[in-house]
């Protein structure tokens, strides 16, 4: 770039600092020098107001133009670009009231209603409406438990049984298929009234198409039983009748048993393991009664819903301040004798169900207003942190203040329940901790009912929060332990409370989910959970279904695949639903999904269970038994290609067959089983495949076109296949689909082009990608530049630039630099990108450069904070390649630019400028560092102040840089005053500038001598703040190191003297420091530091006595080996007697120095003082001389043989050891 | 120190309800007491404050054996010492280490003869 260039950016730079200065109403802002003076003193030769009066030396006509324009006026007016230069004042909104209308602030932050937005915990407010579907769900009644062993479980005589609850699935699915007939046919028009007996509605209902009975018929081809429930439309048809008599010949696992008490006498003949068992009482088939759906209602199907208020009626103090009174001239009318309100049940099923616990009613009496109110504070519970209008639904009861002593023995223990869980779920943390205790504790005495009669309902609120579902998910964790077997009647409840977390979009909420039913597997055992969710698995309801299968997959994990793969095997060839066989695939789908390469043992006989599914009659049931496939084989990846030889062949043939969502399956099958085969094979069956694939790429499915782009590059990836194989068939028609705008648009297309075209780079050479993309840069569509820069950059920082020519690279340059200006939004994907090629490229950018640099230069000057941000980011991207290409001169220019916008007062900016600087310096060196550092440095001292932690870091590193590498450019007087604004630098929160600042005190110390510093250390020991003097301490220690002990040893000890204990235990942390860092050069000030310690040692302050034993510690470990043992022994007979200390700090202080002195002077004299007290009288000395014993023998039990005590008077002695030769 | 390993075993009890103890005192000394176990299961040698003197002497006498055959110089220099071969001393130390001092001391209201385990072979 010319001079006049640089120079115009300069002054326009020149004149926003003075804008900016202005504004700011800094009154000694000096533009010759370009720094706002931050001291508070006023100059008397300089007038105050620099409004009326001008300044002495300033230009008040900065920002003004000094001549007249001439002819390039109107440009100037319609010019969009802020230069600084304005005739006119700009009149618009201001920043904030432009960010506001941005970000939406000051509307949002005053919305009530915010908090019920994204940002609320509540897990309904973020859940999908497929997730909202648990709410569909209810709690069914409690199940009869026919594992249990002789009159252990009490729920098994009023439980529901098995037979009950497949019965109750049969009528869900009947009612579902009538449901849907009646809908097709009020969908297909009016039905003819006259035509259909009632024979025919029957046949048609079964015939309906996609009912799995008409397809299951059509496909076996003969005529099946007549299910008992069909069979009872005895219309005198034949055909129907005999089967219905025909004796049953075998009972099939998934056919709902029958029931003789509808008329059906036939005996089952066998019994099979999988089936209801017999034991299940007779008499409950009387109560089977089926559940209408209108019913169903009854069943509750949402707990604690709000909506249940609006439906009350109005008390009659609100009809009267609602309607006008008898002033107005009204008259309430009596009821006419005679009347009686009516009872609508409409209004009856709107009120919140009551179940038979009846934990959940409202206090009658409490009524609508006292409903609304919430106490403060709970009887015999104590301060809540917090307390819900809807925890009033469960926990109501324990405020109506009923006298305990009248009541009977179980309502006080659900009292006492509903109080540990209100503690639990609402309680402070200490609260939570021992009522989890009690719960867990007392859990087999409170029994298994009470308990998740409380819990389950909780957790189906709808108000409830992450944190609370977590702890009650904690809760029934807990006392699934306590209760084992005694869950087994509320399995099918906790499930339904449970499967939803194993699809939640929270990572640990699902990891929480697979906990618990993984427990639940083991206390309940795999008959209970099998016999329990095997109704769920051909559920009407596909969410139902869904969750089943993954709660499967879960107990496979738990209780091993083995044990459960007989079941799945059955449920895979379910003869009577697709849905049945669709689940059990989708289990084996979800296997591997959960256990990774635990699957590998039993890969080949889940692979075989599924295998028949490939040709299944239902698409749906084909597609998951892909997908599955595709699992297994990621799953197992990079082995067992040998358990899908036997499904290579459907599948293959399947691709060819299928179309549309069943080929997306099988194509991603196909995609994850060639990186298993070996060379030739992969290449034979990729070639297979590719016909299928290209075809695809003009499919119009987003699905399709990420199953396709995945496929592609898995294939790419497989060795077997080859760059001129990709080049010749794949590349051509994968740029023409795939690289195109449209799919730039989409988020995960996007990723998933960028992804593959990165794949198949790998394989075919960066320069044959590039080539192919590089026009694209200049894009006229944002987004389509964007892809092509991340694409470049991937392939660029992976493969190199070497293969990439000189037209190439011109293009690519120009491409990439086209693209950074005309970015509208600032995006680090330009940056990472622009910097990536420039790297790659190195030596080869010299010609480039210069526009480059041009282009920060202007960027740096633009009027948008973040568009100067990346230019500076950029800068320290590129500072090496500046310096390999040698162009010092530019790296000079952008320095000093760099240096003029040290005034900068975006804080993001900042931070980015003195990284830019950092990094300049870095490679040019101090020496070479234009600006010099004596002009930086004193800059940079009021940055230290800064509070941005952006800032901070960078400056504190770019000073650190400089007092190592250059401490003589800048006088001590500096480096003192930088001494003092890095003290405050100790309290940052992060860690790294702490650390960071630490080093730079042993850098200035080095640089102007360790005693100044080492003053304003010292004093600053004084200092309240705790953070502040533990980093002090470390300073000194580092200081120390740098400049020898001597130097800073007198001093340290000599503050040992002020009678302050702050002090004094600053003092002792620094030599604990000081003797950790300096290690072996600890044997010379042994002896010196001794007396202080002794005084440490003995003093009645138990952190004074803890801290120098940390410094014993260090000492002893430095002094290992090097002849400082009787000094060591002297603090060892100090410090024993410390041993029964028993705050856990301190004790473990005292025990970790003695351990350091048994390192220093071996364990045989340590051990002679820990013999007297393994076997005291008192077990409070017999605990820590054990402890000490412990950790002496776990460290040196080999070194302990010699000096074990001889036992000569117990007769015996270990005489092996006093043989002498 | 005579008196203070002829000391009578206590049976083992690790029960420490003495006095009332807030939470954070009582987790700590969970903390602590699982912290022993898990060293415990991993080395054989370590002890407890209920640790009787006859284990302790046992896993003394053991460690020395089990020192000396596990350095061959040591166990060269007592066979040299011995005049005899060194698999035979080696093989000496090993069966000495059952039971090294003797059988395990009666339980209190409780009979004891326990036979060691190992085969004399061994």
């Amino acid at each position: 770039m010319s001079d006049a260039d640089f120079e115009q950016i300069r002054k326009l730079q020149a004149e926003r600092n003075a804008a900016s200065a202005a504004k700011k109403g800094s009154r000694s802002f000096d533009p010759a020098t370009q720094r706002g003076d931050s001291s508070t003193k006023a100059k008397l030769d300089e007038a105050w107001d620099t409004e009326l009066y001008e300044r002495q030396n300033g230009d008040k006509f900065a920002g003004y133009l000094s001549t007249l324009p001439s002819g390039d006026a109107e440009d100037e007016d319609v010019d969009d670009a802020d230069t600084g230069r304005r005739l006119v004042g700009q009149y618009t909104a201001t920043r904030a009231q432009i960010d506001e209308f941005a970000h939406g602030d000051g509307v949002e932050e005053e919305d009530i209603l915010a908090g019920r937005g994204e940002k609320s915990n509540r897990i309904t407010d973020r859940e999908t409406d497929y997730q909202k579907r648990r709410f569909d769900r209810a709690l069914t009644p409690t199940r009869a438990d026919p594992f249990a062993a002789n009159g252990k479980s009490g729920a098994t005589e009023d439980g529901e049984s098995y037979r009950d609850i497949m019965e109750r699935r049969e009528l869900e699915r009947e009612e579902e298929r009538v449901r849907r007939t009646i809908e097709q046919k009020l969908k297909d028009g009016p039905v003819e009234e006259l035509q259909p007996t009632l024979k025919d509605v029957g046949k048609k209902v079964n015939e309906e198409p996609g009912s799995a009975e008409a397809i299951e018929a059509a496909a076996a081809g003969r005529k099946r039983k007549k299910r008992w429930d069909v069979a009872s439309i005895t219309t005198g048809d034949a055909a129907d009748a005999a089967p219905t008599t025909e004796p049953k010949k075998r009972s099939r696992w998934d056919q709902a048993p029958s029931v003789p008490a509808l008329g059906d006498d036939a005996n089952k003949k066998s019994s099979r393991w999988d089936q209801a068992p017999s034991a299940t009482p007779v008499g409950n088939i009387g109560l089977a009664t089926p559940v209408h759906p209108s019913q169903g209602a009854a069943l509750p199907p949402a707990f604690g819903t709000d909506s249940s208020s609006r439906y009350q009626p109005l008390s009659d103090e609100e009809l009267d301040a609602m309607l006008p009174g008898p002033e107005e001239g009204y008259k309430i009318l009596e009821f006419p004798p005679g009347y009686a309100p009516i009872r609508a049940p409409a209004h009856k099923l709107m009120q919140p169900p009551t179940p038979a616990t009846g934990f959940m009613m409202q206090d009658p009496e409490s009524g609508r207003v006292q409903g609304q109110q919430v106490p403060k504070e709970i009887p015999g519970v104590g301060d809540l942190a917090f307390f819900k209008a809807e925890d009033m639904t469960y926990f109501g009861k324990l405020t109506d203040g009923s006298d305990e002593d009248n009541l009977s023995v179980d309502d006080l223990k659900e009292r006492k329940i509903m109080r540990l869980l209100l503690k639990v779920k609402n309680g402070t943390p200490p609260m939570r901790k021992t009522a989890l205790r009690q719960l867990t504790d007392n859990a087999r005495n409170f029994g298994a009912g009470p308990l998740f009669d409380q819990i389950l309902p909780l957790l189906m609120e709808k108000t409830l929060e992450d944190q609370e579902r977590h702890l009650l998910v904690k809760v029934i964790d807990r006392i699934l332990y306590k209760l084992d077997d005694m869950v087994r009647p509320y399995v099918h409840k906790i499930l339904v409370v449970i499967e939803p977390l194993l699809i939640d979009q929270d990572y640990y909420a699902r990891v929480e989910g697979r906990e618990i039913i993984s427990n639940l597997s083991k206390a309940a055992g795999l008959a209970t959970m099998i016999s329990v969710m095997r109704p769920d698995i051909d559920h009407v309801d596909e969410y139902v279904r869904n969750t089943t299968a993954r709660a499967f997959a879960v107990v496979a994990s738990a209780l091993g695949i083995p044990a459960l793969l007989p079941f799945l095997q059955a449920v895979c060839r379910s003869k009577k639903s697709w849905q049945a066989r669709h689940t059990g695939v989708k289990i084996v789908q979800q296997i591997p999904i959960l256990m990774g390469c635990a699957v590998l043992p039993h890969l080949k006989r889940l692979v075989d269970c599924i295998g028949p599914n490939l040709n299944d009659e239902q698409t749906k049931v084909r597609t998951v038994t892909s997908l599955a496939i595709a699992a297994l084989a990621e799953a197992s990846n990079p082995y067992g290609i040998e358990s899908f030889d036997d499904i290579l062949n459907p599948l293959w043939t399947g691709a060819r067959k299928q179309r549309g969502k069943g080929l997306a399956g099988f194509l991603k099958a196909v995609g994850y089983i060639i990186p298993l085969m070996d060379e030739d094979y992969a290449n034979y069956y990729t070639s297979q495949i590719m016909e299928i694939l290209l075809r695809e790429f003009a499919s119009p499915d987003e699905e399709m076109k990420k199953v396709v782009l995945k496929v592609i590059s898995q294939c790419a990836a497989t060795d077997g296949v080859t760059a001129g194989y990709l080049k010749e068939n794949v590349l051509d028609e994968f740029f023409k689909s795939f690289w195109v705008r449209r799919m730039a648009l989409d988020k995960r297309n996007y990723r998933q082009v960028v992804e593959t075209t990165v794949d198949i780079g790998q394989k075919v050479g960066a320069s044959e990608i590039l080539e192919r993309i590089v026009v694209n840069l200049k894009d006229e569509s944002e987004a389509y530049r964007k892809m092509t820069v991340e694409t470049v950059e991937k392939i660029v920082a992976s493969l190199g630039a070497a293969d990439i020519g000189e037209r190439l690279e011109e293009r690519l340059i120009d491409g990439i630099l086209h693209s950074f200006q005309e970015q509208s939004v600032e995006d680090i994907i330009m940056l990472n990108g622009f910097g990536s090629v420039v790297n790659a490229l190195g030596i080869r950018c010299k010609p480039y450069l210069p526009q480059i640099v041009s282009t920060i230069l202007w960027r740096l000057n633009n009027k948008s904070a973040t568009v100067r941000q990346q230019a500076a980011d950029l800068v320290s991207r590129i500072a090496m390649v500046m310096k390999q290409c040698g162009e010092d001169v530019l790296m000079g220019k952008l320095g000093i630019v760099l240096y003029e916008y040290l005034g900068e007062e975006y804080p993001e900016v900042l931070g980015s400028i003195l990284g830019a600087l950092r990094a300049i310096v870095t490679v040019v060196g101090i020496s070479q560092m234009q600006p010099s550092i004596k002009d930086l440095l004193p800059r940079l001292t009021p940055i230290l102040r800064n509070r941005h932690e952006k800032v901070q870091e960078n400056t504190i590193d770019l000073v650190g840089r400089i007092a190592d590498r250059g401490p003589e450019s800048v006088n001590a007087r500096e480096w003192m005053r930088i001494c003092f604004e890095l003290l405050d630098m100790l309290k940052a929160h992060k860690k790294g500038i702490r650390r960071a600042a630490n080093n730079t005190f042993g850098f200035i110390a080095k640089a102007i001598g360790p005693q100044d510093v080492l003053a304003t250390l010292l004093n600053n020991l004084r200092v309240q703040e705790r953070q502040s003097r533990v980093n002090t301490a470390v300073a000194i220690g580092i200081v120390a190191e740098t400049c020898a002990p001597f130097t800073v040893l007198p001093a340290l000890m000599n503050e040992y003297r002020v009678p302050e204990l702050n002090v004094q235990n600053g003092v002792l942390k620094s030599l604990s420091f000081l003797f950790e860092y300096i290690g072996e050069m600890a044997k010379d000030y042994v002896y010196a530091v001794t007396p202080l310690l002794e005084d440490a040692l003995i003093d009645r302050d138990q952190v004074h006595r803890q801290t120098a034993a940390s410094v014993v510690k260090h000492i002893a470990l430095g002094v290992v080996g090097l002849g400082c043992e009787d000094a060591m022994v002297h603090l060892l007979n100090l410090l024993y007697p410390n041993l029964f200390e028993t705050s856990p700090h301190v004790i473990d202080r005292i025990v970790e120095a003695i351990e350091a002195i048994r390192m220093a002077v071996g364990p045989g004299l340590v051990l002679n003082y820990v013999w007297a007290g393994l076997f005291h009288p008192a077990r409070k000395v017999r605990t820590p001389y054990w402890r000490l014993y412990n950790d002496a023998y776990v460290q040196c039990a080999d070194a302990m043989v010699p000096y074990y005590p001889n036992l000569v008077e117990d007769g015996i002695d270990r005489g092996e050891l006093a043989i002498i030769l | 120190m005579v008196g203070i390993f002829s000391r009578s075993p206590r049976p083992p009890c690790s029960t420490f309800n003495e006095g009332h103890e807030t939470n954070d005192q009582q987790a700590d000394k969970l903390r602590t007491q699982q912290e022993l176990e898990r060293l415990q299961a991993k080395y054989i040698g370590t002890g407890h404050p209920d640790t009787t003197s006859w284990e302790w002497k046992t896993n003394v006498h053991r460690d020395t054996f089990s020192h000396i055959v596990g350095h061959p110089p040591m166990l060269a220099y007592i066979a040299l010492a011995n005049n005899e071969p060194i698999a035979k001393v080696r093989a000496d130390l090993i069966r000495k280490m059952i039971q090294p001092v003797g059988p395990p001391p009666p339980r209190e209201g409780e009979e004891s003869n326990i036979v060691p385990q190992l085969q004399k072979d061994a």
